[in-house]
């Protein structure tokens, strides 16, 4: 089945859907494992403040309305369509799954230690929490809400002492410079193609408005992000660099993203019995976050206008040849829309000798990982 | 000295005069940086020496290193030093003389309702959207939702 192009398989039977092991995992399981993939809508969105920059509102609304009418439907589709064709290509998918996720909260903490020594100690100190929280998803929401919670605050303290207009003001005539990384968080807002629905337990039946919060979730943090960041940037009159203060906010805000990557597919019972592998995933987290922080800093961008996009494509449109009907609509038009993301924000190839070494290596290293998962998976079958 | 020497003497006292130029805004506080606008205000244009300055052009760019930054020469100081300024595009500006530049907020004489409109907008989507997936209708169990 991998590997067909969609238009053939137009007519073919309905795929088996999953209803063995995974269905058998308690329902808070699988409710705990929902929460832990808003973490990830939550580390992509502060993707969207360079882009401020660029066109003022307009990336937001671009990803909101990308989000609303193509992400969610999509991840909604996808956490519908479970069945597996083969072993080696189903490890080959979800290893790549969770390659997104992993650099989507890796940048993300990225950009916190890239700040300095105190940015540092907060990525580490997250990386942390999100594997000692692996096994208890239900205590990694409490510091991820208390993020929010402190940057829903101190985001009203900067809008009382400086109105944010002048980053916030839109320039639609540069939508065509921003469309290609805005819609790519679009779809990420809401884990198209790298949270739990690709990964995590399978979707318990009447479950499946669970995208629909991780959009929310995502959106309202961005926005609350924008405001804030606009604010700053009129109190400093554009001068000067972001606050430590927000670095802590999302560095809470993200433990249970680094939570959600620290615990492959959300299979908490099966962690208990495996810590080693809890912390050897999240080591891997922290050194890709301070790799990207350093001497892989220029080249982050491109990663992630490059990565980003090719691993939710590559999952929705695999997902969209298992699919049908009304399902098939929603992937094949969210895996274009990733595809489209990624032709727009090409960023071209590296100009200096060491980027390209970085980015060589991050590819050996992906393609690595992905096809030994593949090859054990396809033996063990 | 020859008048060659002399006249490049002249031009590099100028030059370097120049190169600790500052701008001011006249009535406004020391770190106060708000003028409102639609309303007048005077720029300063001082030296290294903290003499003023005439004959220097006055440039404002607005939205500076942003999307649809725009430079506007607004005057040339007088004999005093000094250029009459009615700022009218709001937002974040950079004033320059020379060497010289200053950060300045062009506060909006009204709120934009466009950008709180479009924020109220995305601030709701996100709340219904958050409200709809985890309190959304379920479908009964067994049934393929």
């Amino acid at each position: 089945m991998g590997g067909v192009p969609l238009f053939v398989t137009i007519g073919r039977a309905r795929p088996e859907r999953d209803t063995d092991a995974r269905m058998a995992a308690p329902r808070t399981e699988h409710r705990l494992a929902t929460v832990r993939t808003m973490g990830l809508a939550v580390a992509c969105t502060p993707l969207l403040l360079p882009l401020l920059r660029s066109a003022g509102l307009v990336p937001l609304l671009l990803a909101g309305g990308v989000a609303v009418v193509i992400g969610a439907p999509a991840a909604v589709a996808e956490w519908r369509t479970r069945s597996e064709p083969s072993p080696a290509l189903s490890a080959g998918l979800a290893s790549i799954a969770e390659i997104g996720g992993l650099l989507v909260v890796a940048s993300a903490l990225a950009s916190v230690a890239h700040s300095g020594t105190s940015g540092v100690l907060l990525a580490i100190g997250a990386w942390l929490a999100g594997a000692l929280l692996a096994d208890r998803p239900a205590y990694a929401a409490v510091p991820a809400l208390a993020g929010l919670g402190l940057l829903a605050v101190a985001t009203g303290v900067d809008l009382v002492q400086a109105p944010p207009w002048t980053l916030l003001e839109p320039h639609w005539e540069r939508t065509s410079a921003v469309i290609g990384p805005a819609a790519s968080v679009g779809m990420l807002l809401a884990c198209a193609g790298i949270g739990q629905w690709t990964l995590g337990p399978a979707r318990p039946p009447g479950e499946r408005h669970a995208p629909w919060g991780a959009v929310g979730l995502g959106l309202g943090l961005a926005t609350l992000l924008v405001v804030d960041e606009a604010a700053r940037y009129e109190r400093a009159l554009g001068v000067g660099g972001g606050s430590h203060a927000i670095d802590v906010v999302l560095a809470l805000a993200l433990a249970s993203a680094t939570s959600a990557v620290s615990d492959r597919g959300g299979q908490t019972t099966e962690l208990r019995r495996r810590p080693s592998s809890v912390l050897a995933r999240a080591g891997i987290g922290l050194a890709l976050s301070l790799a990207l922080a350093g001497p892989a800093w220029p080249v982050r961008d491109l990663l992630l206008a490059v990565v980003l996009p090719a691993v939710g494509a590559l999952g929705l449109g695999a997902a969209a040849a298992r699919a049908e009907g009304g399902d098939r609509l929603a992937l094949g038009a969210g895996a274009a829309v990733f595809t489209l993301a990624l032709v727009a924000s090409w960023p071209g190839v590296p100009g200096r000798a060491v980027d390209a070494v970085i980015v060589g290596a991050f590819v050996v290293a992906g393609f690595w990982l992905v096809a030994t998962r593949a090859v054990l998976a396809g033996r063990q079958a | 000295m020859s008048a060659g020497a002399f006249g490049l003497a002249v031009l590099l006292a100028e030059v370097s005069a120049l190169a600790g130029a500052s701008v001011a805004i006249e009535g406004l506080d020391e770190g106060e940086r708000t003028v409102m606008r639609g309303q007048e205000v005077v720029v300063m244009v001082r030296d290294g020496r903290n003499d003023l300055v005439s004959g220097e052009t006055v440039r404002v760019i607005h939205r500076p290193a942003l999307a649809g930054e725009r430079e506007l020469a607004i005057g040339i100081s007088d004999g005093r030093g000094r250029v009459r300024w009615t700022p009218e595009v709001p937002g974040v500006a950079l004033l320059r003389a020379g060497d010289g530049a200053v950060r300045i907020r062009v506060e909006p004489d009204d709120k934009p309702i466009g950008i709180v409109v479009l924020l109220a907008i995305t601030f709701c989507a996100s709340a219904a959207s958050l409200v709809y997936g985890w309190w959304g209708p379920r479908g009964a169990r067994g049934r393929d939702a």
